[in-house]
């Protein structure tokens, strides 16, 4: 009878599609493009958040791209083309989440080059889209007024993954019991260096800081290309 | 619906791991999962069957252990759970310091596989 052996491993599960996303990040940072995920879950508003910044960004003459993903549907992307914006639809076929090899799909149909940012609307799901690396250079996440504030407790992956919190809708506060206290406290105790914005595309409120914030990765990912070159 | 892209990179990787140590049985997977994962027990144990069916894998058993969340101070090094924060802000409880990361909780790692 053969012997049992152990075979000492120590490797991260999903290490392909994150050796692929560190191959998208850079690739996209020779080119000057900011790749931005945005994933919340279904209704939270990322159609018309992303509307909205692209509006305002494209004042301070930056140019963006999407990449819509859905399980199924042109819905969203064609709400993009009627605004005038490029956007490449991924329909997912039943998969809660894209990744990284969608992604370099996507881009194929794109010339990253032309684009200043090219925001990733991804599937609507507050769990699946968090395990899987895009290749984006900054990972945000929506979460409406109307969804309650105790979606951190639920959804703990989600809130360590990214890098910003949006809170949407916030022209739904007045009136309801949602805790902006709270949920701070409890996304900041999962994510303490994570950034927050409470945002009403709607109205307009909390959008200029959201953009700053937005407009800072454009320029954090131009300014490492221009340094590259500069060697 | 994510579980099964998951099981099928652990799967992946322990086989090629078998391979490459000319082993022609795999009898257990140890995987670390962070308590962040949310990864369910029982579906993972199920989804990790019918992946494996018809490979060197099939039958062996999935041994999940689970770690912990921990956060790390970045001032004075000291590691601490999770806990009721009062003001918002995660504080280390030695030191104050507002500076930590999280240090565990998050892993999801082939740590090694059993073969013959």
């Amino acid at each position: 009878m053969a012997e049992i052996r152990t075979i000492d491993i120590k490797e991260a599960v999903l290490s392909e599609n994150a050796g692929l996303a560190d191959r998208l990040r850079r690739r996209l940072m020779e080119s000057g493009t900011f790749l931005l995920d945005v994933m919340s879950s279904p209704g939270a508003g990322k159609t018309t958040l992303l509307l909205e910044t692209i509006h305002r960004l494209r004042e301070r003459g930056i140019r963006t791209a999407v990449i819509e993903g859905d399980i199924e549907s042109t819905v969203d992307a064609e709400k993009m083309a009627a605004a005038g914006v490029k956007a490449v639809q991924l329909r997912t076929g039943g998969a809660c989440h894209l990744d990284a090899a969608m992604i370099e799909a996507a881009l194929h149909e794109l010339a990253p080059g032309d684009y200043d940012m090219i925001a990733i609307e991804n599937v609507g799901n507050l769990v699946c889209p968090a395990e899987f690396d895009t290749g984006a250079h900054r990972r945000t996440m929506l979460l409406s007024v109307p969804e309650g504030h105790d979606k951190a407790l639920k959804y703990p992956l989600m809130f360590t993954v990214v890098d910003c919190l949006v809170v949407s809708k916030t022209d739904y506060l007045p009136g309801s019991d949602f805790d902006l206290a709270a949920l701070r406290a409890e996304a900041r105790r999962l994510n303490p260096t994570l950034t927050v914005f409470e945002v009403s595309a709607r109205t307009g409120d909390g959008m200029q800081g959201w953009c700053d914030w937005v407009a800072d990765g454009i320029r954090g990912v131009a300014d490492a290309r221009d340094g590259a070159l500069d060697c | 619906m994510h579980e099964l892209p998951i099981l099928r990179s652990i799967v992946g990787v322990a086989l090629r791991h078998a391979d490459e140590a000319g082993a022609s049985r795999v009898l257990a997977v140890d995987v670390k999962v962070g308590e962040l994962r949310g990864l369910d027990a029982a579906w993972i144990q199920s989804y990790f069957d019918f992946v494996t069916e018809g490979t060197p894998a099939a039958g062996a058993s999935l041994r999940l252990k689970e770690s912990k969340a921990l956060f790390r101070c970045r001032s004075c090094g000291a590691t601490f759970p999770p806990g009721p924060h009062a003001g918002g802000d995660v504080a280390c409880p030695h030191c104050s310091s507002k500076h930590v990361e999280l240090a565990s909780g998050n892993e999801l790692l082939i740590e090694s596989i059993d073969v013959v």
